[in-house]
């Protein structure tokens, strides 16, 4: 699904290079659950949004469902974005002046799915988190942990094959984490791609396999 | 409709800054609703007669020794002369204004109307009906004025003088136009457009009208006619070549000339030489008000910019989370423009109000009359232009920079962003824009207001306060018969009056123009200058000086006349004693001098002292009114009054009592200047208001964006003024700047301005520095009220972690 090859990115600091990435090369399957671990600094989440197509490296190739991703057109590009993954963030992201329900509902506006699907669709969402009852609040008046569970169901409304996420439970405590952890362990079950930049092993346990990075290049 | 209520949630969650937003908008769209208003109303005048093209107004060119203008009244022949020779033409409609002391009428319910000295009456021929298209409401346009003693009244007129009552029941009635009967023949609606055929109620012009003369122009006698374009070339020629033979040859002179000339009738409203009575608009001062107007758009558009790009950094996480979920870049400009267009909607519902306000408050700022006439399809054709260019103006700006937001560079960062935009030196620019323009007119408006002061308050050589001034009645219903010597005695008897005097005032416009001729060794020497008709109390009253000779008695009447300074100067004598007992010439007279007084001002400081001669008179005609001085105290000034008007009501118990304080009414010579100043404090405090209005938003979010550097500073032991000085000080640097920039600018502006005064300040260093001060303070204190409450804010709660 995945094949990185020699990815490279680096910052100029002073006229020197300062490497983020360095040398990536990587591959993932369909229906993979990966962990990426590793101390701050280290290029998780850089490597994590050059997946996700939020950034650019300086150089190396990136390969998504067979596509050259950094030969195709940046509309070709959301166009495949839109379609395949979903987001989910350290500190939720969510849009502060819309309501639980507006939020899941926006990305589907984005895809131009009538009212009706998008009706359909985040009312399953809704059900299958069990945030039905708070579909008309905002997220200030949320705890963390709803405020993550309505994060994930945004990024799953489009009903993505694969799933990033940074650092998902970095923000909650211990209790929250662990269900949404179990909500992923979950999903991949049911054949989503899930890739998680994380901290805690104990989270990184869940994944099928876990990649350390350390100072921009994969350890093992 | 989702997009418009999430619009409307984030407008509400930002109100402080949707409220500056919407504020600054409003200001700046209603001065241009009231700028659209004026120009549109000025420059539809006359548009819609049907033959514009084709009418013209008879007027003269002079030129007198390479000196030219213009007049627009004709001499009382030209219309019949025309008519004779030119029976070809169309349409020759002479418009004479005429003025009755009068007018009364029997209604039709027996009731008697009666109005003094009323105004627009015009006295024409039939055709005019053929030239101004007005709807008929009852009678025959052919022959309304076919017979003299006709009268023809607009529908306004008729409803004021009968009531309301049916057009048709009036034709027949008669009415008493200054002691003439005229029968109504016909009534008209009043026309639906701004014209310049302003008359209200149409007379056929009678016989006796006066001989008709080729020598004397009159403005109440304006010529129209309807022509085609090849008949001009004929009828000037001809008139010229008649004008020529029927002047005296003294009149004739190598170097002056005397020309008719054809005033196309869509020109006529904006030439002032050929006004003649009528409504004109200056187009220099219409095209000031439309920079005005544009002017403050640009502020009020820059102020917004200004705004919403401070607020980019607040939502670059919104944005960037939208692209995640992939929305394009369209949709995100398409979303901005909206936001801005709602604003815009808003700040034009808060400026319909604002505008009406404006043109209750300063109705004297408008044109007479623009009430009448609607424009309601027009000023809404004119909203929806200003709302697109507005909001494409003032949101294409901030939607390009929202649109540059690198996604994954703001999903890093935790909460409201620190970011800064490149932008920041173009909003400072911004800032410092405003500021210079503001504080120009800042500069301005204090220049002016002194020059005013100094006008008013300046020594104009003679005494005018505790003054009241009473025209005599002229009107014989009024007793203008009555000597007013007597009833200067009768007043005198009073210990209440201090002084009474007759004559023209010192200061106004009312004089006759003469010359004194003084016969030297080394030839005749003319002085062209203002004679004024006073008698012999007048310069005690007045509190003049006499520097030489003596004072003038009643005796003075014939044979002498007192002269100013300057005119002694200007008549070639060396000391002012050298002039007494002279004999000059006036009007073919010998008189003597008898007496040399000071220069006072007898015009408005607009011009400079000029020679004058006091004439002692005791012909109740020439001498215009009384001047009446009050007690010193002025608690005594009401009984005094009181006397005034017992007095008065026993002598013209006809005429109306009306007086006026002489100080007040000099200070009116004013009134264009302090309208002029009053615009220019207004736009003053509309620059400013805009300007502190983009600088609270900026500190606002300058305050916002360090939270966490005050709470740290605070915690450091930072005191509270130290973090206002922290965060007004760049503002107060960008300040400092646009005063540095304004002052050249204001410098200019203001020396040409006051070049228009004869008597004038000087422009000194203090006013600018004042000037100065003043706006930082006020700049200072919309700045320090958001600095204040961020430095208050208590640093547990900005650096407590999340």
């Amino acid at each position: 699904m995945i094949k990185l090859e020699n990815i490279f990115k680096w910052y100029n600091v002073g006229g020197i290079p300062s490497f983020v990435l360095k040398d990536i090369n990587l591959q993932i399957e369909e229906g993979d659950f990966i962990s990426i671990m590793g101390p701050s600094g280290s290029g998780k989440s850089t490597l994590l949004n050059v997946i996700g197509m939020l950034d650019e490296p300086n150089e190396g190739s990136y390969h998504f469902m067979d596509q050259d991703v950094f030969a195709l057109k940046p509309k070709k590009r959301t166009a495949l974005f839109q379609s395949y993954m979903g987001y989910v963030f350290q500190s939720y992201h969510l849009i502060d002046e819309l309501t639980v329900y507006e939020n899941i509902e926006t990305p589907l506006i984005y895809k131009n799915l009538s009212g009706k699907e998008r009706k359909a669709i985040v009312g399953d969402m809704l059900d299958r988190f069990n945030i039905v009852g708070k579909k008309d609040l905002f997220p200030a008046q949320l705890s963390g942990g709803q405020q993550q569970l309505v994060g994930i169901a945004r990024a799953l409304a489009i009903a993505p094959k694969l799933l990033l996420a940074d650092e998902p439970t970095g923000n909650l405590n211990s209790k929250q984490g662990e269900e949404i952890m179990e909500l992923f362990a979950e999903l991949n079950k049911e054949g989503v791609t899930i890739i998680q930049v994380t901290h805690s092993e104990k989270n990184a346990e869940y994944g099928k396999r876990i990649i350390h990075l350390l100072d921009g290049g994969i350890v093992k | 409709m989702t997009q418009l209520k999430f619009i409307f949630r984030k407008l509400w969650r930002d109100r402080f800054f949707t409220l500056l937003k919407v504020l600054g908008l409003a200001i700046g769209i209603a001065t241009c609703l009231v700028v659209f208003k004026i120009v549109y109303y000025e420059f539809s005048f006359d548009r819609k007669h049907p033959d514009k093209e084709a009418i013209y107004q008879v007027v003269v060119r002079f030129n007198r020794q390479g000196e030219e203008s213009g007049f627009g009244g004709v001499q009382s022949a030209v219309a019949e002369y025309v008519k004779e020779n030119f029976s070809e033409m169309e349409q020759i409609v002479p418009v004479n204004d005429r003025f009755f002391f009068n007018v009364s009428l029997k209604r039709l319910n027996g009731e008697r109307f009666q109005k003094e000295d009323p105004k627009q009456i015009k006295s024409t021929v039939s055709e005019y009906f053929d030239m101004v298209p007005y709807p008929w409401l009852a009678g025959n346009k052919t022959t309304a004025l076919s017979q003299p003693n006709q009268a023809v009244l607009t529908q306004s007129r008729a409803v004021e003088y009968f009531g309301e009552v049916s057009p048709s029941e009036i034709i027949g009635k008669t009415m008493d136009y200054g002691g003439k009967t005229y029968t109504i023949s016909g009534i008209v609606a009043d026309l639906n457009f701004p014209s310049s055929f302003d008359g209200k109620e149409f007379l056929a012009i009678p016989k006796t009208e006066g001989e008709p003369n080729w020598f004397s122009f009159n403005s109440s006698n304006k010529l129209f006619v309807k022509l085609d374009g090849n008949q001009k070339e004929r009828l000037l020629t001809l008139l010229d070549k008649k004008y020529n033979e029927m002047i005296p040859d003294a009149w004739k002179d190598e170097d002056s000339s005397t020309n008719y000339s054809l005033l196309p009738l869509s020109e006529k409203h904006f030439a002032e030489d050929f006004a003649a009575g009528n409504y004109v608009a200056n187009k220099k001062i219409i095209y000031g008000l439309i920079g005005i107007g544009i002017f403050i758009l640009l502020l009020a558009g820059i102020n917004y910019i200004n705004l919403s790009t401070a607020q980019i950094p607040y939502r670059t996480k919104e944005i960037g989370v939208r692209k995640t979920l992939g929305e394009k870049s369209g949709r995100i400009t398409k979303g901005f423009l909206m936001e801005t267009l709602v604003i815009c909607v808003l700040a034009v519902l808060v400026a319909i109000p604002l505008s009406k306000g404006f043109e209750i408050f300063y109705e004297d700022f408008l044109p007479p009359n623009i009430g009448d006439y609607s424009a309601t399809i027009s000023i809404l054709i004119f909203i929806v232009c200003l709302l697109i260019t507005l909001t494409l103006l003032t949101g294409l700006y901030p939607a390009y920079l929202i649109n540059r937001v690198n996604v994954s560079e703001v999903l890093k960062i935790q909460g409201a962003g620190k970011l800064s935009f490149g932008n920041l030196s173009i909003r400072k620019a911004m800032i410092v824009f405003q500021f210079v323009i503001a504080q120009v007119f800042v500069i301005g408006a204090f220049i002016i207001a002194s020059q005013i002061k100094y006008m008013i308050n300046s020594d104009l050589g003679f005494q005018k306060d505790a003054i009241v001034n009473i025209s005599l009645p002229y009107k014989p219903y009024q007793n203008s018969e009555i000597n007013p010597f007597v009833f200067k005695e009768a007043l005198k008897k009073h210990p209440e009056i201090r002084q009474v005097a007759l004559g023209h005032t010192p200061m106004n416009n009312m004089h006759w123009g003469n010359s004194l001729y003084r016969t030297t060794d080394t030839g005749e020497k003319e002085l062209n200058m203002n004679f004024k008709y006073v008698d012999d109390d007048y310069v005690d009253l007045f509190g003049i000086e006499i520097l030489a000779g003596r004072k003038p008695q009643l005796r003075d009447s014939v044979g002498s006349v007192f002269i100013n300074e300057a005119a002694c100067a200007g008549l070639g004598f060396t000391s002012n004693e050298e002039a007494i007992g002279e004999t000059v010439q006036a009007s073919g007279k010998n008189i003597t001098i008898q007496g040399v007084f000071n220069d006072f001002h007898q015009r408005d400081l607009h011009a400079s002292k000029a020679p004058l001669s006091l004439m002692i008179s005791t012909n109740k005609e020439t001498l215009r009114g009384y001047s009446i001085k009050l007690p010193e105290k002025s608690s005594d000034w009401n009984n005094a009054l009181t006397v005034l008007e017992n007095e008065w009501n026993v002598f013209y118990p006809n005429a109306p009592f009306e007086y006026e304080f002489y100080d007040a009414e000099i200070a009116k010579l004013y009134e264009s200047d302090m309208r002029q100043s009053q615009m220019i404090n207004l736009a003053t405090i509309i620059t400013i208001i805009l300007g502190c209005l983009g600088l609270i938003g900026l500190v606002t979010l300058t305050a916002y964006q360090r939270t966490k550097e005050i709470g740290i500073r605070k915690v450091l032991g930072s005191s509270v003024s130290d973090v206002v000085v922290l965060l007004s000080k760049d503002y107060l640097k960008l300040i400092g700047l646009a005063i540095l920039i304004s002052i050249p600018i204001a410098w200019w502006a203001m020396h040409k301005w006051l070049e228009d005064f004869a008597y004038r300040i000087e422009i000194k260093l203090w006013m600018f520095l004042v000037t100065g001060i003043i706006t930082i303070l006020i700049a200072l204190s919309a700045v320090s009220f958001r600095a204040i409450k961020a430095a208050l804010a208590n640093p547990v709660e900005s650096l407590r972690d999340e």
